[in-house]
C-alpha cells in the first residue's frame, strides 16, 4: 500500500539477526540542523528510520496570538530562515487577501525578485550541504561566494543580511536604490552564471558523485502525492505543480520563465531540478528588474491593523514547496489562530518511506535530496 | 473535475458553506473520514490538516485541493469531552505527521491512527499549548 | 619534584611552559558544530573565506571530543537543553561556551514561549556572550577574539589543575530530560 512503511523494531522480529538502533543527531556534523534520526540498521543496511523532531521548537504557532499584525511579520523570517522574504510573503499574503488589500505595484515586482533572489541563495546553501553529505568540503566554501554577494545586496537594501523584516501589508518597507538593481543585474547575468557553470563542472558531472545518487530512492508522482510531498521534490518525479504557475501570485504570470521538472523520480532527479531552478530564478530577477515599473511600493494603511473576522488559507510557493498560511481572524489586532503548513515538514515526513533497503552511506545522500530546515518543520 | 460539494455535503449530514474565500464542508465527526474518502476518489489531494479552538469546540480543519487552484475546507466539530475522530491516515498517508502535531497541540486523538505520540513537544509536557486554555506564562522561571 | 607538585600557582619553573601552553590553546579555538537555527548560518558564513575564522586557528570540527568551544547559536528548547548538556561533558577540558544571539542569551524572539529556556546560562556555564540577531560573522569574530583572551590569561596549571567533571546544570528539570536524567544525576560522571 502506498502507505505502508516499516518502523523502527519491526523488521528485526523474526529472531534471526539483532538490529542496532543508532541515533544520528540532534548534535551531528552535518548542516542539516538539529535533527534526530533514529535509524535501525542490519549491518550497514537501513532497515527502518524515524525523525525525532521539536528541537526548535519555539512555539511560535501560539507565539503569533500574542503579537500584533506586523509584529508578526518579524517572527515570520525566523521560520525557514534560509528563505525570509517567501515567509514574509506567504504571510502578507494571507492578510491581504483577508483584509482585501491592494499591493502597490512597484512592490510586486519587489516581491517577486526577492523572493527568487532568496530561491538562489537557498538553492546555493543546499548545493553546499548536498557535497558535505558527500563528504565534499569544496562547494561550502565555493558556495559561499555567490551567497555573500547576494548578502551584501540584502543589507544594502533592506538593512540586514540575514533577519529584513521587509516586507509590509500592501507593499515593502522602502524603496530600492537604482544603482544597486543595476549592478545586481550585470552580477547576476555575467558572474552568477559563471559561478554555477564552476559548480556544476565541480559537482553535477562528478562520475563519484553521479553514481552515488543515480537511481537512489525512487518516488513516483502519486507516491509523492500522497505522502504530501510539494515542491522540487514533486517536480523531480516529472509533475510540473507549481503554484507559480497554477495561482499565480506576484508578477509570476508577466514573466517569461518555466517550471523545471526531471522525470527521473531519484535523487539525481531532484538535485538536477534544484540546479536548473537556480538558474530559471536568476534569470526570473533580471527580468524582473528590467521591467519594474516606478512608483509607490507601499499602501497606506492604519498603523494598527485590524481584518475583519474570517478565515483565508493561502499557499505560496516557497523554496521547499508549498507554505500554507492558515488564517483565522476574530476582528482584533492579533491573529486568532495563525497556521503555517511547511513545505519541510511533508517532505521530510517522507523520509522514513524512502530509506528502507538503502545502504546507510547512500542515507545521507536521500537525505540531502529533501533539504530541511528545522526551523520551519519545528516552528 | 469539480466535485459536486452540494451533494457530497448532504450525503454526509453536513453542511456546505460558500460565503467565504474557499467552500467548507462542516461535517459531523462520525463521517470525518467518509468524506474525505469519497473526495479522494474523486481526485482530491490533502494540503493541510489542522486545528482551531474556538472556544466552545476544538474544529478539526483538512485543506484539500480539488484541482490545481481549486481549495476545499472540510471542517468537524469536536466538544471538549470527547477529543477523538477517525484518523484520515488511510486515505492520504502523508497526514499522519500532521495529525501528530494536531494532538501535540490541541491533544485530539485519531482513531486509527498508527502512532499518536507527540512530534514537536518532550515526552513529558503537560497540557496542550494551542488550546486557547493554555496561558503563555510570562514569569515561568527556565 | 615536590616543589611543582605541591604549588597551588604555578611558580616560576612552570611559567614558560604556562604561557606556552596559553598560547596554544587560545591560538586554535577548534568549534564543536551544535548548529541549531538562524545564527548558525553566520557562523557558516564566517567558515567561507570572506570571513574565514581558520585565519585565527578556528574550524568547526564535528564531534565534541576534539573541540575546545560549544557555539550556541540558536534558541535553546526544553527538548534540546539536556542535549547541549550532555554534548558539553563530553568535551575535554578545557572547554569554553560561548552564547550567540539574543535567543541563546535570553531567549530572544521567542521569550514568552512555552518550550523555551531562557538563555544558554541556565543549562551550561557561559563564558562570552554575544548580542545580535542574527549575530553578524564580524561580531562572531569578535566574540571569538574575546574568548581568546579570556583563554590566554587562564591558567591550567597549579590552582586549576584539577578537570572540574560532570557538569550538571542545577535547573534542569528532570522531565525534560527522559533518559539523560539518570546519566546528569550521576555524580563524577562514568568514564566519558
Amino acid at each position: 500500500m502506498i502507505g505502508d512503511y516499516p518502523r523502527l523494531g519491526q523488521a528485526s522480529a523474526d529472531g534471526a539477526t539483532k538490529s542496532i538502533v543508532l541515533n544520528m543527531g540532534p548534535q551531528h556534523p552535518s548542516m542539516h540542523g538539529v535533527l534526530h534520526l533514529m535509524v535501525e540498521l542490519s549491518g550497514e543496511t537501513v532497515l527502518a528510520c524515524r525523525p525525532v523532531i521539536g528541537y526548535l521548537h519555539r512555539g511560535i504557532e501560539k507565539l503569533f496570538e500574542n503579537r500584533t499584525y506586523n509584529q508578526c511579520i518579524v517572527l515570520c523570517d525566523r521560520l525557514d530562515y534560509i528563505s525570509q522574504y517567501s515567509n514574509e510573503w506567504a504571510f502578507c499574503r494571507a492578510v491581504e487577501k483577508l483584509a482585501d488589500i491592494e499591493v502597490a505595484k512597484r512592490a510586486e515586482w519587489l516581491r517577486t525578485m526577492y523572493a527568487e533572489l532568496v530561491r538562489i541563495t537557498s538553492h546555493l546553501l543546499w548545493w553546499s550541504s548536498v557535497g558535505l553529505d558527500m563528504g565534499a568540503w569544496t562547494p561550502l566554501i565555493y558556495a559561499m561566494v555567490p551567497r555573500e554577494h547576494l548578502f551584501d545586496f540584502y543589507e544594502a537594501t533592506t538593512g540586514s543580511r540575514l533577519m529584513p523584516n521587509y516586507l509590509r501589508f500592501g507593499g515593502v518597507k522602502e524603496d530600492v536604490d537604482p544603482a544597486a538593481l543595476e549592478e545586481l543585474h550585470d552580477w547576476l547575468g555575467t558572474e552568477f552564471f559563471a559561478h554555477l557553470d564552476e559548480f556544476d563542472g565541480l559537482l553535477s558531472g562528478n562520475e563519484i558523485f553521479l553514481s552515488r545518487q543515480r537511481g537512489l530512492a525512487h518516488m513516483t508522482t502519486d507516491q509523492a502525492v500522497a505522502w504530501g510531498v510539494t515542491g522540487p521534490m514533486l517536480r523531480a518525479t516529472g509533475c510540473d505543480r507549481d503554484l507559480r504557475k497554477d495561482t499565480p501570485y506576484g508578477v509570476y504570470d508577466r514573466l517569461e520563465w518555466q517550471t523545471m521538472t526531471d522525470a527521473r523520480g531519484d535523487a539525481l532527479a531532484r538535485y538536477t531540478v534544484r540546479m536548473r531552478e537556480m538558474r530559471e530564478s536568476a534569470n526570473m530577477a533580471m527580468q524582473c528588474i528590467e521591467r519594474m515599473p516606478a512608483g509607490e511600493v507601499r499602501t497606506r494603511l492604519p498603523k494598527v491593523l485590524r481584518p475583519p473576522a474570517g478565515e483565508v488559507y493561502v499557499r505560496t510557493e516557497s523554496t521547499r514547496g508549498e507554505l500554507g498560511i492558515y488564517l483565522v481572524s476574530d476582528g482584533s489586532v492579533k491573529p486568532y489562530r495563525l497556521r503555517v503548513h511547511s513545505p519541510a515538514f511533508m517532505n521530510i515526513s517522507s523520509l522514513p518511506r524512502l530509506v528502507p533497503g538503502a545502504h546507510i552511506n547512500d542515507f545521507f545522500a536521500i537525505f540531502g535530496g529533501v533539504d530541511n530546515v528545522m526551523a520551519e518543520i519545528d516552528r | 473535475m469539480t466535485p459536486d460539494l452540494a451533494s457530497l455535503a448532504e450525503r454526509f449530514g453536513g453542511t456546505l458553506d460558500d460565503a467565504g474565500f474557499d467552500p467548507t464542508i462542516r461535517v459531523p465527526r462520525e463521517n470525518w473520514r467518509a468524506l474525505a474518502a469519497a473526495l479522494a476518489a474523486d481526485g482530491v489531494w490533502f494540503s493541510d490538516v489542522t486545528a482551531v479552538d474556538t472556544g466552545e469546540t476544538v474544529d478539526v480543519v483538512a485543506h484539500v485541493c480539488a484541482s490545481r487552484s481549486e481549495q476545499i475546507t472540510l471542517k468537524t466539530a469536536l466538544s471538549d469531552d470527547d477529543l477523538t475522530v477517525d484518523s484520515l491516515v488511510p486515505v492520504w498517508p502523508g497526514v499522519e505527521w500532521l495529525e501528530r502535531e494536531v494532538y501535540d497541540m490541541f491533544g485530539v486523538s485519531f482513531d486509527g491512527h498508527p502512532d499518536m505520540t507527540r512530534i514537536l513537544l518532550y515526552e513529558g509536557f503537560e497540557g496542550y499549548p494551542l488550546r486557547k486554555s493554555f496561558l503563555l506564562d510570562v514569569e515561568e522561571d527556565g | 619534584m615536590g616543589v611543582i607538585e605541591d604549588a597551588s600557582t604555578p611558580n616560576f619553573l612552570l611559567t614558560t611552559v604556562d604561557a606556552l601552553l596559553r598560547w596554544g590553546r587560545s591560538h586554535s579555538l577548534w568549534i564543536c558544530n551544535a548548529g541549531s537555527a538562524c545564527c548558525s548560518l553566520e557562523m557558516l558564513a564566517m567558515g567561507g573565506s570572506r570571513y574565514d575564522m581558520d585565519r585565527i586557528g578556528t574550524f568547526v570540527r564535528g564531534s565534541p571530543r576534539q573541540s575546545d568551544v560549544l557555539v550556541i547559536p540558536g534558541p535553546i528548547t526544553k527538548k534540546m537543553a539536556p542535549i547541549f548538556t550532555r554534548v558539553y561533558n563530553q568535551m575535554a577540558e578545557p572547554r569554553w561556551v560561548i552564547a550567540m544571539g539574543s535567543c541563546a542569551i535570553t531567549g530572544g524572539a521567542f521569550a514568552d514561549s512555552y518550550s523555551m529556556v531562557r538563555g544558554a546560562d541556565k543549562v551550561l556555564p557561559v563564558d562570552v556572550y554575544i548580542p545580535g540577531c542574527p549575530v553578524r560573522p564580524e561580531a562572531l569574530f569578535y566574540g571569538l577574539l574575546k574568548l581568546r583572551e579570556k583563554v590566554a590569561s587562564t591558567s591550567y596549571l597549579g590552582a586549576g589543575r584539577e578537570p572540574l567533571g560532570l557538569y550538571v546544570p542545577p535547573e534542569l528539570p528532570p522531565e525534560w530530560c527522559g533518559e539523560i536524567a539518570e546519566f546528569l544525576a550521576e555524580d563524577g560522571g562514568g568514564d566519558e
